[in-house]
């Protein structure tokens, strides 16, 4: 093998443009067959969603937006101190703010000064929800955030999913990104939380502390009676959040607010920077390293968005909640500085709307009905 | 749809002929793009990252240039730059370098008697990352100097004097006769590759 005394630098660029990589190089990553793929699936997403714009006449449809950077979920601590620090004007407008988590078990634990009021819904909210004829349309966004807080390109659960939820209860979902679907589901059984109907909602109280009472002795499932009040309140509007009032939804906010384990805080943003209150769900004990997040409408209360955050190598933290008991500052293990990947949920439309898409391949016969 | 602050979308209804200068456009420029970006990551997200870049290109199909190489080129260097940032840091220099040699052309340069494709590839790995990326873009993208410079983000004079650069290294990465193995840590690659991948992060 020989090798060149004194190459030109001609002779050098030359020797580099000769060994440009082949078609036949390329094509054996790049085939044919993916090329084909590819191109069905960029023109074939678009598609899907004109004929839904068509049906619909909903022009926002094919704008599936490009996320925008946002920075990480922020560790609690650096939230959580100007929150403290206008404590006093907090107080001073109760019944109308957020503050930190109060009452329920455990309540002993809390060091003192730590906690506010809890949240009560201010008057007047509405109390009706869609029409008896109508669905409620909610579109949500999808996306897998990585470590620092950026979206991560095609990420698994990244999707777009549009609901048309009746009154009934069915749910009509189309999903276009890391899923090309549409889905019909008729309520299966009996009106519950997380598969409710108008009507279940509408009998559910609107006063704080007998909805408190009623989810604690309905909810079930999860590894603790207060994450499954978290959970049920998530499930109960992450779809039909149309179907339930102001007032109700206001009165979850509310039982959050009382909810152990549980901070809520009114001056927080979404994904998409719209003002929000936000309600966070850890448990060291038994969801070491993770945030379970909801973002509310501060005037609505619909429900803007769902948020998991974690932390790849858990805390080895294993205190109670640091809602009750916040570990000192610069511990290392302390749980509020969990930084990872998170999975956001953003609602980015919700509006009452009088008919169906029609979506080829999508039976809605039956929905509604 | 408002759905930021200040932002609007456009909505505008492709056409047939739109979609098939589309397809036409991708089936040309898709293999080279596949090419320009599996110097950088592997095989799977290389198709990946394609398949993105082509996406931005048909939402935004009124703004692809009829010259549309260097744009794409751009598109797909963002979403490169994207993961290796912050998704993909195990993703290491040397693999970019076994990438590009994977791709290089098996058969012998025309020169071959004069020039080994061997030392070519060993003298491309010895250039800096910025280095090789212009030189390649050159050489194996066919992109002019005003082109590449887009891609590289950089002043057209800036991407001169880094191509004008890295030819030098080039012929004296050819000419130096002590074999890579051979050579002293300090100006061997692995040093260079850690220096190259602290930058890029």
């Amino acid at each position: 093998m020989k090798k060149a005394s004194q190459p030109s630098l001609p002779d050098a660029v030359a020797a580099v443009t000769a060994l440009r990589p082949t078609a036949a190089v390329i094509a054996a990553e790049w085939s044919t067959e993916r090329q084909t793929e590819t191109l069905a699936a960029i023109i074939g997403d678009h598609d899907l969603a004109v004929e839904l714009e068509n049906a619909t006449g909903d022009s926002e449809i094919r704008l599936q937006f490009l996320p925008t950077v946002r920075a990480p979920h922020n560790s609690w601590r650096s939230r959580r101190l100007p929150l403290v620090a206008s404590f006093a004007a907090l107080a001073a407008v109760a019944g109308t703010v957020v503050a930190l988590v109060s009452g329920g078990t455990g309540s002993s634990e809390v060091p003192a000064g730590s906690l506010g009021p809890a949240f009560n819904p201010p008057p007047g909210l509405s109390n009706s929800a869609i029409g008896p004829k109508q669905y409620s349309y909610r579109v949500v966004q999808q996306i897998d955030l990585d470590a620092d807080g950026q979206p991560v390109p095609n990420g698994r659960d990244a999707m777009v999913n549009r609901n048309w939820v009746s009154p009934d209860g069915d749910t009509m979902s189309v999903r276009t990104g890391s899923q090309n679907t549409c889905n019909v589901f008729p309520l299966d059984g009996s009106a519950r939380i997380d598969e409710p109907t108008t009507a279940f909602l509408a009998s559910l109280p609107t006063n704080v502390d007998a909805l408190n009472t009623y989810l604690r002795n309905h909810v079930q499932g999860s590894s603790s009676r207060d994450e499954a009040v978290f959970t049920a309140v998530g499930d109960a509007l992450t779809t039909a959040d149309g179907l339930a009032s102001a007032r109700l939804r206001a009165a979850f906010v509310g039982v959050l607010s009382r909810t152990p384990g549980v901070i809520v805080r009114q001056d927080d943003t979404d994904y998409l920077g719209r003002p929000a209150i936000r309600a966070d769900f850890a448990n060291q004990s038994i969801r070491p390293g993770e945030i379970q997040s909801l973002y509310f409408d501060p005037t609505t209360f619909q429900l803007l968005e769902k948020r998991n955050g974690r932390n790849d190598q858990p805390t080895t933290y294993n205190g109670p909640s640091p809602a009750y008991n916040a570990p000192a500052p610069g511990n290392a293990d302390d749980p509020e500085t969990l930084a990872g990947p998170a999975f956001v949920a953003v609602m980015t439309k919700e509006k009452a709307v009088d008919k169906l898409p029609t979506v080829p391949g999508c039976v809605t016969s039956g929905i509604g009905d | 749809m408002r759905i930021d602050a200040g932002r609007t979308y456009p909505s505008v209804v492709p056409t047939e002929t739109e979609r098939a200068q589309f397809a036409a456009m991708f089936a040309e420029m898709s293999p080279r793009v596949f090419a320009y970006v599996r110097r950088h990551c592997d095989s799977a997200t290389a198709q990946d990252i394609v398949s993105d870049t082509f996406l931005v290109a048909w939402r935004r199909w009124s703004q692809v240039p009829a010259a549309a190489l260097p744009w794409l080129f751009v598109v797909a260097r963002n979403t490169i730059a994207n993961r290796q940032r912050h998704a993909q840091r195990q993703y290491r220099l040397a693999e970019a370098v076994a990438s590009f040699e994977r791709l290089a052309s098996p058969a012998h340069p025309a020169d071959a008697d004069l020039i080994e494709r061997e030392t070519v590839l060993s003298a491309l790995a010895e250039l800096t990352e910025l280095e090789r990326e212009a030189l390649l873009l050159v050489a194996w993208d066919g992109l002019s100097a005003k082109d590449a410079a887009r891609v590289c983000g950089c002043s057209v004079r800036a991407f001169e004097v880094r191509l004008s650069r890295a030819r030098t290294r080039l012929v004296r990465a050819m000419t130096d006769s002590t074999p890579l193995r051979d050579r002293s840590v300090p100006h061997g690659r692995s040093v260079q590759i850690d220096a190259d991948l602290r930058r890029s992060l």
